[in-house]
C-alpha cells in the first residue's frame, strides 16, 4: 500500500494561509501522489475544514488544475502540473533545506545522504547534492541516484527528486544503521504508521471490516507491503487493498468459515482473475519480501498465514522445541532420526489447539516443507560463534536431508497409506451407507453402482465424477465419490472433501448422518481416535434415534478395541452398548447384519469363541447370500484352530459362491497345511492350476508348496518362469528370494530383495521385502545393515494398509531379530 | 559395592537360547508365562509371530539367562524356520493331552517338528512336554504311546504338564537347565 505523500511540514503549520497557499498544498499533494481522496485533505496533518477544502477544490476544477474523476477521488492534471511547477518555482527560491545530522554524514554512505534528503526535503534537485554541505562528487552521485531509482526508493520528475513510498519503508530501515537516539526513530516509524492507519480507517468503513482479528491482520500485512512495487502493473490502489484484504481474511483461524475467490470478488467488486493473480505473485512467487504460508484443507480452499504472525510464531516455536528434543534424545540413546515421529508430536500439539482440527490433514502435508525451511533458515545464518549458534546448527544440520529425502518415494507409499501410521478398517462396513443413497445412483448412474458392487473401484471413482459434474448440485454424489475413495484406501482424500461436507449443511442435512458416519470412519484409519470419537459424539446428539449415529460411535469404540489407540478407554467401553442399539434401531437387514457381524468381530477380539460364532451364524441366518459374512466366519475359525469346521464350511462356501472359486480353494490348501496334509493341499493348488494354468497368482502359489515339500528347484523354476514373463514386477524376485531364504542363501536372496525394491518401490509387500532384507543382513553379520532395513521395514508395515493380523505379525518379526540383534 | 565382585559375576553369566515349538493352541505361551511368571490367562490369545521371554536361573554359581523362543505354531513363515532356529541350545516340543481332534493332531505332529529342530540344530537336547494334563485323567492316561516315541526320536526325557495347575514345570525346567549346563 502507498503512503500519502504530504507536503513538509513547513507548507502547512503556523502559516497564515493565503489562496496561493492552499492551491499549492492541494496541487502538491497530488502532484506527488496518483491520486487522492477527500479525506486525505480533511485528515492529519492537513486537516482542511470542508468549506475551505471544497472551495479550493471547486477553484482548481473550474480551471482544470484537477480532475474529480470519480466520486471523492482526485487527480492532476497536465495543466495543474504545469500550475503547481509555477507556484513551486516562486516557493523554491524561499526554501530552506533540511541536510543530515552528523551521525548520518559522518560515514560516506551516499545513498543513505540522497534518501534522507528526499524524505526530510520534499523535493531535491541534483544541485543541492552537488553543492555544500553534502557535496557528493558527480559520479559518485550519478551511481548512487541511479541505483535509488532502480529500486523504486526514489522518483524523477522534472529533474527533480522525491522519495517513493518503498523509499520510506526503506528510510526507516536505514535509520536502524545509525545510532540515532530510540526516540527519534520511533518517530520517524510513528509517522508512517500514522499514514497507513488513516488510509486503512477509510478502507474499513468503505467495506465494512468489522472484524478485529481481520483488521489486525490487514494492517500487519500492509504495513510490511508497499503498493508501490506492484503500482506498474495494478495501477488501482483499491484493488491491492482488497488483495491483502482477501489474505487476511481466509487464516487459519477463521476455519472453518472461508471466502472463495468468486465469493470475495463478487462481494468486493474485484476481477477474479486479477485476484487470483496478486496472490498468487505475493504468496508464491514472493515478490515481497515476507512469507506467507498456506494451508489446504480441500481443493480451491487456501488459508493464509505470515511470518512471524501469532499463528507462525507459535507453530515455530513447538517445531522447535520437538526438533531440539528428538535430536537430543536421539544422540542419548543413539537413534536415528524419524521424521515422522516429530510431524506426529508437532500435530498432536498444535491440533484443536493452534489450528482446528479440520486442518490437521493439511498441516500434516505443510509440515515437512515448513521443517525444510526452518532448517535452511539455520543453515543460512552465518556465523557459529555462540554455543546456542553452535547447538542451532547441530540440532538442524540433518533436518534438511531428512525431510527432503521423504520426499517422492515416501508420498508414492503414502498413497498406500497416506498417515504415519495406518490401520486398516473392514471396508464391507461402508455398505451400510447404501440404503441411503444406491435409489439415487440406479437412477442416475447404475454402471457406476455396479462397478461398487464388482468392486471396481478405479473405474466406479471415473464414473461418478462424471455424475457429478452432471448433477453439481446433487450432493449424495459427492457422497458417493467418498465411500469409492475409501474403498480406493484414499482416505486423507475423502477427509478434504468430508471437510466441506460437515461444515456447509443444516443439522437437519439428509446426507449429514453419512458424512459423519465417513469422516469417523475415515480418520479412524489414520489413527485420529480423539476426533473420529468426538464426532461420533455429536452426531448422536444431533441424531439421537438414528441407527447409523449409535453404529458410528460403535465402531469408533470397536476399532478402539483393536488398535487400542487410547488404551484406557479401550478397557472401559467396547462399542457393544452402542451397537446393540444400532442392531434395534437399524430398518434395514442388510445392516442388521453388517453390524451384528461388527458386534461378533469385537467378541473375537475379546476372545469369546462361541458368542463370536453364535452371533456370525445368527447373521449369516439374516441374509444367508452376502460372502463376506462367512468370510468373516472363517477368520473366526482360523483364530481358533478349528480347522476341520472351516473344511467344511469352505466347502459349503464352494457352493454359495462359485464366483470365488479359486479364493476358497487356496485358503483350503492353506488349511490342510495346517493339519500337516501337505498332499491333500498340493493336489487342491494343482486342481486350481490345471483349470487355469496361465494365473500366475496359482502358478506363484504352487512354488511356495514345492517349498514346503522342500523341492528347492522346482520351486526356484517357476518363479524364475515367471520373472522371465514380467521381468518388471518386484513381487516375483521378493518370492524367489524367499525361497532362497528358506535354503538359508542369503547372499543370493539379498540380490533379489534389492531388485524387488528397485523395482516395486510402492509394492504392497514391500514392507515384508524390507523386513526380510534385514534378516538376511543379520544373517550375513552385517548388523548395521541388519537394524536399518528391520526399521525401515517396521515403518513401512505401520504405514500400509494391510490386515491387522498380517501387520502385527510383521512388527513382531522385527522386533525379535532387532532384539536378538541388540543382545547378541 | 564391591566393583571386582560385580565383574565376577557379570563373566558367568550364560545365555542359552532355547526354541519352543509344537501345533497352535497346545499351550506353548501358557507353559512359558506359568514358568517364567507364574500366570495363566484362561483366555486363548493366539502368538502372532513368535515372542520372546527370558528367564534368569543359577545353577552351581553361574548365572543362566534362558531365552524361550516361543514360535507360533500356524505361521506360513517357512522361510525363516533356518533363522529361528539358529543358535539354539535346547528345544522343547509342546503337544497337547486334550482327547480331541486337536490333542491327536498335535501329537501326530510331534515328528515334523522334531524333524525341523534335527535339520535346523543338529543334536541339540529336546524334550517333550504333554501339556494339558488339567483337562484329562491322568489316572486314565496311556503313558506307552509317548514313551516309544521318546525312544525313537531319542528325546532328552518328556514331562506331563499342566500350565494352568503348574504341574511338572519345574521338574521339566529344571532337567532342561541341568542338561544345558552339561
Amino acid at each position: 500500500m502507498a503512503v500519502v505523500n504530504y507536503p513538509p511540514e513547513g507548507f502547512y503549520k503556523n502559516i497564515k494561509f493565503r489562496r496561493k497557499d492552499f492551491e499549492h498544498i492541494i496541487l502538491w499533494t497530488l502532484a506527488n501522489n496518483e491520486d487522492c481522496q477527500w479525506s486525505d485533505f480533511t485528515q492529519e496533518p492537513l486537516s482542511f475544514t470542508t468549506s475551505t477544502l471544497s472551495k479550493y477544490l471547486n477553484l482548481l476544477k473550474s480551471k482544470s488544475f484537477v480532475e474529480n474523476y470519480t466520486r471523492g477521488h482526485y487527480k492532476i492534471t497536465s495543466e495543474g502540473r504545469k500550475r503547481f511547477h509555477e507556484i513551486s518555482s516562486t516557493h523554491g527560491e524561499k526554501k530552506k533545506l533540511n541536510y543530515p545530522p552528523d551521525v548520518i554524514t559522518r560515514r560516506r554512505n551516499y545513498e543513505d545522504w540522497i534518501l534522507w534528503m528526499v524524505y526530510n526535503n520534499d523535493i531535491c534537485k541534483w544541485s543541492n547534492f552537488l553543492e555544500p554541505p553534502l557535496a557528493i562528487n558527480q559520479s559518485s552521485l550519478s551511481k548512487k541516484i541511479n541505483i535509488l531509482l532502480n529500486k523504486e526508493f526514489v522518483l524523477r520528475e522534472n529533474k527533480q527528486y522525491r522519495i517513493t513510498s518503498a523509499g520510506k519503508i526503506e528510510y526507516s530501515n536505514m535509520l536502524h544503521n545509525y545510532d540515532l537516539d530510540r526516540q527519534s526513530i520511533l518517530d520517524e516509524e510513528s509517522k508512517r504508521i500514522d499514514e497507513i492507519t488513516r488510509k486503512t480507517i477509510k478502507f474499513f468503513d468503505d467495506y465494512n471490516v468489522e472484524d478485529e482479528n481481520v483488521q489486525f491482520r490487514y494492517l500487519a500485512t500492509i504495513l510490511e507491503l508497499d503498493y508501490d512495487r506492484v503500482k506498474s502493473m495494478l495501477t488501482n490502489e483499491t484493488d491491492f487493498k482488497k488483495i491483502i484484504l482477501y489474505i487476511s481474511i481466509n487464516h487459519p483461524d477463521q476455519f472453518p468459515n472461508y471466502i472463495s475467490l468468486k465469493e470475495f470478488a463478487n462481494s468486493y467488486g474485484i476481477n477474479q482473475s486479477k485476484l487470483e493473480y496478486y496472490i498468487d505473485e505475493i504468496v508464491e512467487n514472493h515478490i515481497y519480501p515476507i512469507k506467507i504460508f498456506t494451508l489446504k484443507p480441500s481443493t480451491g480452499i487456501t488459508y493464509y498465514f505470515q511470518e512471524y504472525g501469532k499463528v507462525e510464531s507459535m507453530l515455530r516455536t513447538i517445531t522447535e522445541n520437538h526438533i531440539t528434543k528428538f535430536t537430543y534424545l536421539n544422540r542419548l540413546f543413539s537413534r536415528t532420526f524419524d521424521a515422522f515421529t516429530i510431524e506426529k508430536t508437532v500435530l498432536e500439539d498444535t491440533c484443536g489447539y493452534l489450528f482446528d482440527n479440520g486442518l490437521r490433514e493439511s498441516l500434516r502435508i505443510f509440515l515437512p516443507s515448513y521443517i525444510n525451511y526452518l532448517a535452511y533458515k539455520f543453515e543460512a545464518k552465518a556465523e557459529l560463534k555462540e554455543t546456542y549458534d553452535k547447538l542451532d546448527a547441530i540440532i538442524w544440520q540433518n533436518m534438511i536431508d531428512i525431510f527432503q529425502s521423504r520426499s517422492p518415494e515416501d508420498l508414492e507409499y503414502q498413497f498406500m497409506g497416506q498417515s504415519e501410521v495406518n490401520y486398516q478398517l473392514d471396508t464391507v462396513l461402508l455398505e451400510l451407507l447404501e440404503p441411503y443413497y444406491k435409489e439415487n445412483l440406479e437412477t442416475q448412474n447404475k454402471a457406476c453402482q455396479d462397478l461398487i458392487d464388482d468392486k471396481e473401484y478405479s473405474k466406479a471413482l471415473e464414473s461418478i465424477e462424471s455424475t457429478i459434474k452432471s448433477y453439481e448440485n446433487d450432493r449424495v454424489f459427492t457422497i458417493v465419490k467418498i465411500v469409492v475413495l475409501c474403498y480406493l484406501n484414499r482416505y486423507k482424500d475423502a477427509l478434504v472433501l468430508l471437510n466441506e461436507e460437515l461444515i456447509l449443511p443444516p443439522k437437519n442435512d439428509r446426507l449429514l448422518p453419512l458424512s459423519y458416519f465417513l469422516t469417523v470412519f475415515s480418520s479412524l484409519t489414520i489413527g485420529d481416535f480423539n476426533r473420529a470419537l468426538d464426532l461420533a459424539n455429536d452426531f448422536i446428539w444431533n441424531f439421537p434415534e438414528h441407527a447409523l449415529s449409535h453404529a458410528t460411535r460403535g465402531l469408533a469404540l470397536a476399532y478402539n478395541l483393536i488398535y487400542k489407540f487410547d488404551d484406557e478407554k479401550a478397557k472401559e467401553a467396547y462399542g457393544l452398548k452402542d451397537l446393540d442399539k444400532a442392531i434395534a434401531l437399524e430398518p434395514f437387514n442388510s445392516n442388521k447384519a453388517l453390524l451384528i457381524m461388527l458386534k461378533s468381530r469385537v467378541l473375537l477380539e475379546l476372545k469369546k469363541y462361541e458368542e463370536s460364532i453364535e452371533l456370525i451364524d445368527k447373521t449369516i441366518s439374516i441374509v444367508p447370500n452376502k460372502v463376506d459374512l462367512y468370510l468373516f466366519k472363517t477368520v473366526i475359525l482360523m483364530y481358533f484352530n478349528e480347522y476341520p469346521d472351516l473344511l467344511d464350511l469352505l466347502d459349503e462356501m464352494l457352493e454359495k459362491f462359485p464366483k470365488i472359486e479359486k479364493n476358497l480353494k487356496m485358503k483350503k490348501a492353506s488349511v490342510y497345511k495346517l493339519l500337516g496334509d501337505l498332499d491333500a493341499g498340493f493336489k487342491v493348488v494343482n486342481e486350481l492350476l490345471e483349470r487355469n494354468p496361465d494365473d500366475k497368482e496359482l502358478r506363484s502359489f504352487k512354488a511356495y508348496w514345492y517349498q514346503y515339500m522342500d523341492k528347492r528347484e522346482e520351486a526356484l523354476k517357476i518363479f524364475e518362469e515367471l520373472i522371465e514373463i514380467e521381468q518388471d514386477n518386484g513381487e516375483y524376485y521378493d518370492s524367489y528370494g524367499e525361497i532362497l531364504m528358506n535354503y538359508e542363501e542369503y547372499e543370493k536372496a539379498v540380490e533379489q530383495f534389492q531388485k524387488a525394491i528397485k523395482l516395486s518401490s510402492s509394492g504392497w509387500f514391500i514392507y515384508q521385502t524390507y523386513i526380510k532384507l534385514g534378516i538376511c543382513f543379520k544373517e550375513l553379520g552385517n548388523y548395521e545393515l541388519a537394524i536399518e532395513y528391520l526399521r525401515k521395514g517396521k515403518e513401512y508395515t505401520n504405514k500400509c494398509f494391510c490386515d491387522n493380523e498380517l501387520k502385527k505379525k510383521w512388527l513382531i518379526i522385527a522386533d525379535i531379530f532387532l532384539t536378538d540383534i541388540e543382545s547378541a | 559395592m564391591n566393583f571386582s565382585l560385580e565383574v565376577e559375576t557379570v563373566k558367568k553369566k550364560i545365555k542359552i537360547k532355547v526354541t519352543v515349538i509344537g501345533d497352535g493352541s497346545v499351550g506353548k505361551t501358557s507353559l512359558i508365562q506359568k514358568f517364567t511368571q507364574g500366570i495363566f490367562k484362561t483366555d486363548y490369545i493366539k502368538t502372532i509371530g513368535a515372542q520372546l521371554t527370558n528367564y534368569e536361573t543359577e545353577i552351581d554359581g553361574y548365572r543362566i539367562e534362558l531365552l524361550f523362543w516361543d514360535i507360533a505354531g500356524q505361521d506360513n513363515f517357512h522361510f525363516l524356520r533356518p533363522s529361528f532356529y539358529r543358535s539354539s541350545k535346547a528345544a522343547i516340543i509342546v503337544y497337547s493331552l486334550e482327547e480331541n481332534d486337536l490333542g491327536k493332531r498335535s501329537f501326530d505332529h510331534i515328528t515334523t517338528w522334531h524333524k525341523d529342530v534335527k535339520q535346523f540344530c543338529g543334536e541339540i537336547p529336546i524334550v517333550l512336554f504333554a501339556n494339558k494334563v488339567d483337562l484329562i485323567n491322568e489316572q486314565s492316561l496311556d503313558k506307552t504311546k509317548i514313551q516309544k516315541l521318546v525312544k525313537e526320536l531319542n528325546f532328552l526325557g518328556y514331562y506331563i504338564t499342566s500350565a494352568k495347575t503348574g504341574q511338572g514345570l519345574d521338574d521339566a525346567f529344571d532337567a532342561l537347565s541341568e542338561e544345558i549346563r552339561r
